[in-house]
């Protein structure tokens, strides 16, 4: 038998396993998954061993030099104090380690976020109403509906977020002014919209992999028939 | 004093009275009776009664001793004499008249004697005969039949010196001894000012004097036979100049006993004596004292033998151990202190009756014990003999039953309406219900089946005849235009373009990506690309490599081995993304294969980002691909960006579209028919899934519509039903 005949064979008994999960949850379904999530930390330790620590951190302590050993035993002294946090009396010690990576992980999004996310999204809103730069071949009415419509959405969005409320003498309850309590309305709709959207970017995702596995099954299963 | 006091009848008459109301007779003998009554303050002899009064109150040693020199006739100053009151001065010469004239020996320093020697009218007989110079002589040369045992008690050449049988006070605290530790009742010498320092045997001679005379109440019998008893041997000299050494061999019986000559037949034989003195003699053989050492046992025992009521204490004293005789001298020395210092004289404290109400004794003890007898002697039992003990069997008969409170609260008729309500108000809350029936899961799982059954069925039924129902979309989005130009151009280019490709999804959504993606893969490929795969997680290496077989396998012409290089997994998220935008060279220095990379000749010469000819994401992740968005594309300049998402990130992903900072865009299987529509593709994977895609996204939609009208539907009866 072919090796990939095998493999193929265990990727269609696997594949029927797991759609045994439409009449219900079972032992079978439960196994395969606990097959799979074996399977991926034994490859994700493997792959983290041979692709990470071996190439760039074992090797080079044993082959660079000594003055340039000093670059590798930061992260690797940092690394073993990482191991302290499984024990609770001595997690203390993982960190600074910790910090290090919290730190410059907030300063990388951060700084990444300011400079591509809001100005981009800035000026992407403001895109629309450069009417000298009509794209697509469009009319400027089209181009300037819809940057209307995308800054009236964005800015309706928002509103829906805005949660102050000021407080008038005889109420004991705050309200939003009226300014805000519209555009929130309408801000509501672009959300659920948006929401919608996404649904349904999740299920023709969920159900593209869906015909992928049953053409799968059917290329299987074919051969055999024929 | 407001009343005048008839010498004659008794009577009570005011002061200003002169004769007395009742008997009609002079109140005073130097007054007229016809004078008016002297006025007050001319009353001399009252206010010398009173100064006379005020001095004895101080109690100050000098005017006791004037006073006791006064009455003992002696003699005073002259200033002394000349205010002393008339009357006051009668009395006296009365006095000395009556008073014998003093004897020819020396007199005794009143500091020496005590006070009650002094007064002669408080004498005993016997003493006064001494005084008088009948000096009782030795019992041994008076009759010469003294008793054995009185002589050696008597004896001077067993008896120690007065040095010797000072007391032992080491037991006792000077302060005990100087405040009155040694209690002798009613020992003249126990007088105010008296020094402790001064404390020594010759203060307890008078012990015995004063013991006989007014404590122990010696019978006169007693002293009548020690009076016939024959001289001893050696007596004491009995001056009446040195009467304290008159008593040295009474003190000398009492501090100094030798029981162990004491014969029984002796006592018998002096006759007179009662038969409970011969007790004493024959307890006290068992403890000898050491000589010179004052032994209160002994003494109290001796005192006590006399009085015959004490008797049996005495025995059970005596046949005490040292060690119990030395606590109790201390018991002696401190009762004596708390007499000493106690005040006799306060009143005794009234409890009012309010608080005698708060403190209801009674209910907490329903009977006072009764106070212990400290006197008490054991009579029966191991501790027999043993003075004050607690007495057990009394304690027994005195015990009584506490007494028995009803725990049955009482309360009142509103607070028993009270309760009653609060008990309807919580009687709903305590009451369990019976537990709602449980909802049957089988329509709901029947339901589940039915769906899943129903769209595998129809998907597999598509797949399996793939009747080509579904057109293809003629509708093609601007992005996926965007991408197909992008891709046509570079590759289109006479240099083949070197893509870095970015593989940034799960395992799971490969069914949607990697069909997508191969379509893409394949039209790079077509165009002899250099593709250089990294990925952001950790199944993406394998990923890329099954991604490369799969579009590899529909171009046979491209070397797969010379034109690909896999990057591998990137460590560290957005970190190593911006590691990758800053120096690719060392974010991803080798590949799966531990190959340099960047000296291959895929990548030969290349040193940044930017230097690739586009940059292709494949991702169904919104987050990891705004961090490719933000890190690396500031980065790479002009450079395009194109990016293959799954559907589900595609709506969050078209702002960056909007925006330009996303290039081209190819989502879903939607976006990917479009883009093969735009190349032509014949044999397309998408085209061949297009059926089942269509099919089953029109199921969904129906099994929603349906789903949504049946659950009004259902409402809709439920509110009737409950209208």
């Amino acid at each position: 038998m072919a090796p990939d005949l095998l493999w193929t064979l265990i990727a269609f008994f696997l594949t029927i396993l797991v759609l045994s999960y439409v009449l219900g949850d079972n032992a079978l379904f439960r196994f395969i998954m606990m097959v799979f999530v074996g399977i991926s930390a034994g490859y994700a330790a493997v792959l983290i061993y041979y692709q990470v620590l071996l190439p760039r951190l074992i090797i080079p302590l044993m082959t660079v030099p000594a003055p340039g050993k000093a670059v590798f035993i930061i992260p690797a002294v940092l690394g073993i104090l990482l191991l302290f946090k499984l024990s609770p009396r001595l997690s203390a010690l993982g960190n600074p380690s910790m910090a290090l990576l919290t730190g410059v992980g907030a300063a990388v999004a951060v700084g990444g976020a300011v400079t591509g996310t809001l100005f981009g999204q800035i000026s992407g809103a403001i895109s629309p109403f450069d009417l000298a730069g009509v794209q697509g071949g469009g009319s400027w009415i089209t181009q300037l509906l819809g940057g209307i419509v995308l800054l009236g959405g964005t800015v309706c969005s928002l509103a829906y977020f805005h949660f102050g409320a000021r407080k008038k003498d005889d109420e004991n309850t705050g309200s939003q002014p009226v300014l805000i309590q519209i555009p929130a309305r309408i801000g509501q709709v672009f959300i659920a919209i948006t929401l919608g959207a996404l649904f349904a970017g999740v299920l023709s995702a969920a159900l593209a992999a869906l015909i992928e596995r049953l053409a799968f099954l059917i290329n299987v299963i074919k051969p055999l028939i024929s | 004093m407001s009343e005048i006091i008839c010498p004659f009848c008794g009577a009570e008459n005011p002061i200003e009275a002169v004769a007395c109301f009742n008997c009609k007779k002079q109140l005073y003998d130097d007054v007229d009776p016809d004078a008016s009554p002297p006025p007050r303050d001319e009353m001399e002899w009252l206010k010398d009664f009173r100064g006379f009064a005020d001095d004895r109150s101080a109690g100050t040693i000098k005017a006791t001793e004037a006073d006791q020199s006064s009455e003992t006739g002696e003699t005073t100053t002259g200033d002394e004499e000349s205010d002393v009151p008339e009357w006051l001065a009668r009395i006296r010469a009365l006095k000395e008249d009556e008073t014998p004239a003093p004897a020819e020996e020396e007199p005794v320093e009143p500091e020496e004697l005590p006070a009650y020697l002094g007064n002669e009218a408080e004498l005993p007989d016997w003493i006064k005969e001494i005084k008088q110079g009948d000096v009782p002589q030795p019992l041994e040369e008076a009759g010469g039949d003294m008793p054995e045992w009185l002589k050696n008690m008597a004896g001077p050449d067993e008896l120690p010196a007065a040095e010797d049988i000072t007391p032992d006070l080491s037991m006792i605290s000077p302060e005990s001894g100087a405040e009155g530790g040694i209690q002798l009742p009613d020992i003249p010498y126990d007088l105010p000012g008296e020094e402790p320092a001064e404390v020594d045997l010759g203060q307890f001679t008078p012990l015995t004097d004063d013991t006989v005379d007014e404590a122990v109440d010696i019978p006169d019998d007693l002293f009548e036979a020690i009076a016939s008893q024959p001289e001893p041997e050696q007596p004491p000299e009995p001056t009446s100049a040195e009467s304290q050494d008159d008593l040295d061999w009474l003190d000398t019986d009492i501090t100094q006993p030798e029981p162990t000559e004491i014969k029984e037949e002796q006592l018998t034989d002096s006759g007179d004596l009662p038969e409970w003195m011969f007790e004493p003699a024959e307890t006290e053989a068992d403890t000898v004292p050491e000589p010179g050492e004052l032994d209160f046992t002994t003494l109290d025992a001796s005192l006590a033998a006399i009085d015959g009521e004490n008797m049996p204490a005495a025995q059970s004293e005596a046949a005490l151990p040292d060690w119990l005789l030395e606590d109790e001298a201390e018991n002696f020395a401190n009762q004596a202190e708390f007499q000493s210092e106690g005040a006799p004289n306060l009143e005794v404290g009234e409890m009012p009756g309010w608080l005698h109400a708060m403190r209801p004794l009674e209910a907490a003890a329903p009977e006072l014990a009764s106070p212990m007898d400290e006197n008490r002697v054991e009579p029966t039992g191991p501790l027999a003999g043993y003075q004050g003990l607690l007495p057990g069997e009394g304690v027994v008969t005195q015990y009584s039953r506490p007494p028995v409170y009803s725990a049955r609260m009482q309360v009142t008729d509103k607070q028993r309406i009270y309760a009653t309500l609060f008990e309807t108000l919580i009687v709903d809350e305590t009451r369990v219900g019976a537990p709602p029936a449980e909802k049957s899961t089988t329509p709901q799982l029947v339901l589940r089946m039915s769906v899943g059954l129903v769209l595998i069925g129809v998907i597999l039924m598509a797949l399996i005849f793939n009747p080509g129902l579904a057109a293809s979309p003629t509708l093609v989005p601007p992005e996926s235009v965007v991408f197909y130009d992008t891709l046509q151009n570079l590759t289109a280019a006479a240099t083949p373009p070197r893509v870095l490709v970015g593989l940034d999804y799960e395992p799971s959504l490969s069914g949607e990506l990697s069909t997508i993606a191969a379509s893409v893969v394949e039209d790079w490929m077509a165009g002899n690309s250099g593709l250089a795969f990294v990925s952001l997680n950790l199944s993406g290496p394998a990923l890329a490599d099954d991604l490369v077989n799969k579009a590899g396998a529909r171009v046979p012409a491209y070397l797969a081995a010379e034109r690909v290089i896999n990057l591998g997994y990137l460590p560290g998220g957005a970190t190593a993304l911006a590691a990758l935008a800053a120096d690719p060279t060392r974010a991803a220095p080798a590949s799966v294969d531990g190959i340099q990379a960047w000296n291959s000749l895929l990548l030969q010469g290349m040193v940044a980002v930017s230097d690739f000819d586009a940059i292709v994401l494949l991702t169904d992740n919104t987050e990891n691909t705004r961090a490719w968005i933000e890190q690396v594309k500031p980065a790479v300049g002009s450079t395009p960006l194109l990016v293959v998402s799954s559907a589900q990130a595609a709506p969050a992903l078209q702002p960056y579209v909007q925006s330009g900072q996303i290039s081209g865009m190819i989502s879903g299987f939607t976006g990917g028919a479009a883009y093969e529509q735009l190349t032509q593709a014949q044999n397309g994977s998408i085209r061949s899934y297009w059926d089942a895609y269509q099919a089953g996204m029109l199921l969904i939609a129906a099994f929603m519509l349906l789903g949504s009208l049946g659950f009004g539907i259902m409402n809709i009866f439920r509110r009737t039903k409950k209208a």
